[in-house]
């Protein structure tokens, strides 16, 4: 464990996850239905969607 | 426990994460597949992290001797907040945005100009200018930087996309029976064709027994 006084100033690092192994391990895991029913976008998957939603023409 | 201006403070950004949180609840429910977005959660992760670390120090949890440490950690609060808020505005704009063209795609321009007599002139410029809008806010390095009135802007910009898109939802109807009406005309139109044709060959045919 790292001490206390000095956990203060670091940060957290970036939030990678896996969907499959999150939907595979979903029976152990007690928090949002969300996430283990793997409905979230990741940082990639958030920009392919967003370019596909700006290349579609309105009428 | 906190001066007047930390109280003026973390009462802006209190409001602030409530705009914002009605943004990410709003995208969560109005996505197509409901999902939402980790940038989101870590930035928002981050924001309680400094303000923890805020917390620590006023209650005594840490020692800290850097003056300037409180307002540094107030300053990331806001950064963090306004980087979750900004994103949020951008998924809300892209979900509104599917949404109203997913409604009005694979109808004739006719028909949507006779159900919907603004949406040339004032919804799709709307959704082109409030979309374009929000990329050139998002792409700017400066997004962190605090302007409640740019914020509140781009904020009651998706407000007015929502009202938009229920405007389409409530006109649908009349879309749909508008295209059904064309369809049905165009069908008579075809049907008033052939029989004209078929009577026209008849009396050629007539024509011709009697002349040849």
């Amino acid at each position: 464990m790292v001490k206390v006084e000095s956990v203060w100033d670091k940060d957290f690092g970036e939030i990678i996850v896996d969907r499959e192994k999150t939907k595979k391990f979903s029976y152990r895991y007690r928090g949002s239905m969300r996430m283990t029913m793997g409905l979230f976008f990741s940082n990639n998957e958030y920009e392919h969607w967003r370019k596909k939603v700006l290349s579609e023409k309105m009428p | 426990m906190f001066s007047s201006s930390e109280e003026t403070e973390l009462r802006q950004v209190t409001e602030l994460y409530g705009k914002v949180k009605e943004l990410i609840l709003f995208c969560e429910e109005n996505h197509e597949e409901f999902k939402s977005n980790l940038h989101e959660v870590k930035e928002l992760r981050d924001a309680f992290d400094h303000l923890m670390r805020i917390f620590a120090v006023k209650l005594g949890v840490k020692e800290e001797k850097n003056e300037e440490y409180l307002k540094i950690n107030m300053e990331k609060v806001f950064g963090h907040v306004y980087r979750a808020g900004y994103d949020t505005l951008d998924y809300a704009t892209l979900i509104l945005r599917d949404k109203i063209n997913k409604e009005v795609s694979g109808f004739s321009h006719s028909a949507i100009q006779a159900a919907i007599p603004t949406y040339y002139s004032e919804i799709r410029p709307a959704v082109e200018s409030i979309t374009s809008d929000i990329i050139k806010l998002r792409n700017d390095k400066d997004v962190a930087n605090r302007s409640p009135e740019v914020f509140d802007k781009y904020f009651q910009n998706v407000k007015n996309l929502h009202k938009m898109f229920d405007a389409i939802l409530k006109t649908k109807p009349a879309l749909i029976e508008f295209t059904n009406k064309r369809k049905k005309e165009q069908l008579n139109d075809t049907l008033v064709k052939i029989a004209i044709g078929i009577i026209i060959g008849i009396a050629l045919a007539i024509i011709g027994k009697i002349f040849i």
